[in-house]
């Protein structure tokens, strides 16, 4: 067999552990296809920790690292170095809405 | 008075911690504490998991021992008593751990001692648990213990408000659905005895009114009501396979900004090394996520929605005290790195030659940060993926130089990572054949 060349794209179709590690198929992309009408396929992988297909900062399907964490609120709730039992929220009437 | 909201609405996030309640708007950088009238301190849990749920622009909670609304305009805890008939207990006073809004009832479950029971409020007024008055309505209060209908006859871990006309209802074992309010004919269906679903808030909902859960057999499914649900998680099953629901918190959020559904999956003892799933929607994918800084595995979560941009994200209630939010243009988690890692490939031949890597071209995005390639080989893929890299190198933004790699075996991957952002185009790779004969002659 001469040299081909090959194109590595990042897996689009995520993490697919449930086969062999020798037929690491590519999965149908639900609802996409082709200029030709065919179904489009994307890669799959054994591992993709932290990735994402939308890359963070530019919202472009290509792959890359997925967003960050940053703090919402500044400080810790109550202050405390505690964990947070539950977060929730609810809707209250604006009455400066009426003008 | 100057107008605050054009919208005629103030979103509030509420957080509970070390059993207290806590009140944030959009925008503020501090946390005000609720002013409790309960005579208890705290008035909830000091640790436990809390539930709760709004009824009336009021927040009603569930953490099984304690009865606790919050009052977000004057900004005061209460107790939640019963003006009519009594708030459901067990036989030693335990009160419910799973709580909901529907119809306007707050409907709750999760009691120990009796759990497959559900009780009702009446419509619109959550103290009035009223299941036997001397008129009855179509708005009363109602229980399973009482009503027609009966049990669904196995422990309830979660209370699921589809429409106003279906309240799904996951069991240990099944899952069923209350069609129709249960005081106006409304009645209980099995969707399914095949599976249940996972203690807790397993669960959550797109825009599109799609319910995702995580199942007692810890497969992740779709489902319509009326629906047979259907396993979305076949790809990582072998990974959701080691999830403990015993001492594990199982969370799920959908995240509308970046079109994705999270599981949270959450040590209950103590901030501990997790790994989180996220299912991207636009193509259906799986990926795993881990925070190194294990504050951050959250416990409580929420869909949040306000005003601005930045105010409709998933948050996430960490270990240490803050509420964390994904963010488009943070570059870490909160200041730690983050550590990305992808496999590509693997690149082998269906006549089990041996393969080789020649030269390489690797394009990143234009702003990305370099990653680090390692090539993976072995004898077969599994043995290539867990080696160690045999040639690692650096890949910088934009197209890179040819990278000659030269190396061959009958399985080879390219691993990237980072511990920063990076975007990827493509890799381009020569892949040659060794032939069969020095195929032959390989162990």
């Amino acid at each position: 067999m001469s040299d081909q060349q090959a194109i590595l794209n990042f897996p689009v179709a995520g993490i697919d552990v449930s086969g062999p590690f020798s037929d690491q198929r590519p999965r149908q992309l639900p609802g996409e296809v082709d200029e030709a009408g065919n179904p489009v396929y994307g890669r799959t992988c054994p591992v993709a920790t932290n990735v994402r297909v939308t890359e963070a900062s530019s919202l472009r399907r290509r792959g890359g690292t997925r967003p960050g964490q940053a703090k919402y609120v500044p400080q810790r709730v109550g202050g405390h170095d505690f964990l947070v039992q539950e977060l929730a929220r609810i809707v209250v009437s604006d009455a400066s809405a009426e003008g | 008075m100057p107008q605050l909201s054009q919208s005629g609405r103030i979103i509030n996030l509420v957080a509970v911690s070390q059993g207290n309640v806590y009140r944030a708007r959009p925008g503020e950088t501090t946390w005000t504490a609720a002013t409790n009238t309960t005579g208890d301190t705290p008035p909830l849990n000091y640790t436990g998991v809390v539930a709760s749920a709004s009824n009336g622009q009021k927040l009603y909670f569930a953490d099984g021992a304690n009865w606790v609304k919050y009052d977000p305009v004057a900004n005061v805890v209460s107790r939640w008593s019963a003006t009519h008939g009594s708030l459901p207990v067990d036989g030693v006073n335990n009160t419910p751990r799973l709580i909901c809004n529907w119809r306007g009832r707050i409907v709750l479950s999760g009691l120990l001692y009796n759990g497959q029971q559900i009780f009702m409020s009446a419509v619109d007024d959550p103290t009035d648990f009223d299941y036997l008055p001397a008129d009855t309505t179509p708005t009363q209060a109602f229980a399973t213990t009482v009503g027609p209908q009966g049990a669904v006859g196995d422990e309830v871990t979660a209370l699921i408000p589809f429409s106003d006309d279906m309240l799904v209802i996951g069991t240990s074992q099944e899952i069923h659905v209350l069609q129709g309010d249960p005081m106006a004919g409304g009645q209980f269906g099995r969707m399914t005895n095949a599976i249940g679903i996972a203690f807790g808030r397993a669960f959550c909902q797109s825009p599109e009114g799609t319910i995702f859960f995580m199942s007692n057999k810890v497969g992740i499914f779709a489902m319509v009501p009326g629906q047979v649900p259907q396993s979305i998680s076949q790809a990582i099953d072998p990974l959701l396979a080691d999830v403990n629901t015993g001492t594990h918190a199982v969370r799920m959020a959908w995240d509308d900004r970046f079109k994705c559904l999270h599981v949270f999956v959450t040590a209950l003892a103590a901030p501990a090394a997790c790994t989180h799933f996220v299912w991207e929607a636009r193509v259906a994918s799986w990926f795993t996520e881990e925070f190194a800084n294990n504050n951050h595995n959250p416990l409580a979560v929420c869909e949040f929605d306000g005003n601005t941009a930045d105010d409709r994200s998933v948050l996430m209630g960490g270990w240490d005290g803050y509420v964390r939010t994904f963010s488009r243009t943070a570059t870490t988690d909160d200041g730690t790195p983050i550590r990305s890692e992808v496999l590509l490939g693997p690149v082998s031949t269906k006549t089990l030659e041996e393969v080789m890597f020649g030269d390489s071209v690797c394009v990143l995005g234009e702003t990305s940060n370099p990653v680090t390639y390692g090539i993976l080989a072995g004898n077969t893929a599994e043995a290539a993926a867990a080696s160690t890299a045999i040639k690692t190198g650096t890949w910088k933004a934009g197209r890179n130089q040819n990278t000659p790699i030269g190396r061959a075996a009958h399985s080879l991957y390219c691993r990237l990572t980072s511990n920063l952002p990076w975007s990827f185009e493509q890799l381009r790779v020569t892949v040659g054949t060794r032939g069969v004969v020095r195929g032959r002659g390989r162990g």
